[in-house]
């Protein structure tokens, strides 16, 4: 009951920012946000429950992107706000002005996975030396998706020209010694069927999975 | 629990304690039979600054934080006596239960990769039975509540 109490004040209070919500046990909250409206949450959370205690934040390196999960005991209930950052963005913003506890974890993310902290009270190192190496940071993956290197051309090729194989210079030149185009009119060369194609690959996150960059048209990672 | 109010827990009074540490012996001895200080489910600490002790042990809360989080579902509340205990057999060793308890009173056994916790020795527990001083008492919730708001309003005057 507590549980639906929290999930119906988080609703109202931030809105369209909640993006998935699951209750799998009596006292126990995932709330899915967006990562901008982090703080915001946090505060409603004080505002209405002055005695929030703050647990921990667990942060998950996940290849393309970071999993910052903050967990809360309101009212015997444990809260766990979730929000996901990319990896290239590699920041976080700090709570520690709203629950002063979460200090000391931040200063500890900061320094195992070498993301930046904004706004965080009093940055300095916990228990790496001051002058650790900035790109060996102990709990930092490289930025990898899950494919792997020999698929990383073909899944290019496919979401951005819809063609599964690239051709080779070689089949190229066969193709222009025999009379031929350079390459063979695929079935995706109309704009139309691209949009087509674009959409499904959109609706089923396949550009997402694969972590597709489709400003660049090309993989976030090579 | 039907009552919770009668429900049997223990207390700690830092003003008796001689900081012998017989709890830590009787609890390790009783569950592990050794007579080891890690292996007990409570520890008596002393704080340098303040020149006081104070014992870190499971108060067996009417709403348990750590079977709220726990993920296997192996924390629960006895419903006749009110003790909270960890299965260990379903026990998956993800120490959840360890980040999210304020007081961190379980603890992590790494020879059976599972945590563990005050059990209250099945009704008697060894601490209270072998504290010389009776710093550790057990005693009912509605009396310990009392204890300890006592105590605190005390140490805030």
């Amino acid at each position: 009951m507590r549980a639906k109490k929290i999930i119906e004040y988080m609703r109202q209070e931030l809105g369209p920012d909640v993006l998935v919500v699951s209750a799998p046990r009596d006292r126990r909250v995932f709330i899915n946000i967006r990562a901008e409206a982090l703080r915001k949450a946090v505060e409603a959370l004080k505002r209405k429950y002055p005695a929030l205690r703050f647990m921990t934040i667990s942060t998950v390196d996940c290849g393309l992107h970071f999993e910052f999960l903050h967990h809360f005991h309101v009212d015997g209930v444990v809260i766990t706000l979730r929000s996901v950052k990319p990896k290239e963005e590699n920041l976080l913003e700090s709570i520690a002005d709203i629950v002063p506890a979460a200090n000391f974890i931040e200063r500890e993310i900061a320094e195992l996975f070498g993301i930046k902290v904004m706004n965080h009270p009093k940055m300095r190192s916990l228990i790496l030396t001051e002058d650790w190496a900035e790109d060996k940071r102990p709990l930092r993956k490289p930025l990898r998706g899950i494919l792997p290197p020999q698929a990383r051309r073909v899944a290019e090729s496919l979401i951005s020209m819809g063609c599964v194989a690239p051709i080779s210079r070689f089949i190229e030149r066969r193709r222009e010694a025999a009379g031929l185009p350079k390459t063979p009119p695929f079935a995706f060369t109309d704009e139309e069927n691209m949009k087509e194609l674009h959409g499904i690959i959109k609706e089923v996150s396949l550009s997402e999975k694969v972590g597709f960059d489709w400003e660049k048209k090309r993989l976030r990672y090579r | 629990m039907k009552n919770l109010k009668m429900q049997k827990v223990l207390i700690y009074d830092p003003d008796k304690c001689t900081g012998c540490r017989y709890c830590e012996i009787a609890c390790a001895y009783y569950h592990f039979k050794t007579f080891n200080f890690e292996r007990a489910h409570l520890h008596v600490i002393f704080d340098e600054e303040k020149r006081a002790f104070e014992a870190i042990y499971c108060h067996h809360c009417d709403e348990p934080i750590c079977a709220a989080a726990c993920p296997s579902d192996a924390i629960s509340k006895d419903e006749e006596t009110g003790w909270v205990r960890i299965n260990p057999s379903v026990c998956i060793g993800c120490k959840t239960c360890i980040v999210v308890c304020p007081l961190s009173a379980p603890w992590f056994n790494e020879t059976f990769h599972v945590s563990m916790k005050c059990d209250f020795c099945n009704g008697e527990p060894q601490c209270a039975r072998f504290c010389p001083p009776q710093a550790i008492r057990v005693v009912t919730r509605e009396e310990a509540l009392k204890f300890s708001e006592k105590r605190y309003l005390e140490a805030s005057t």
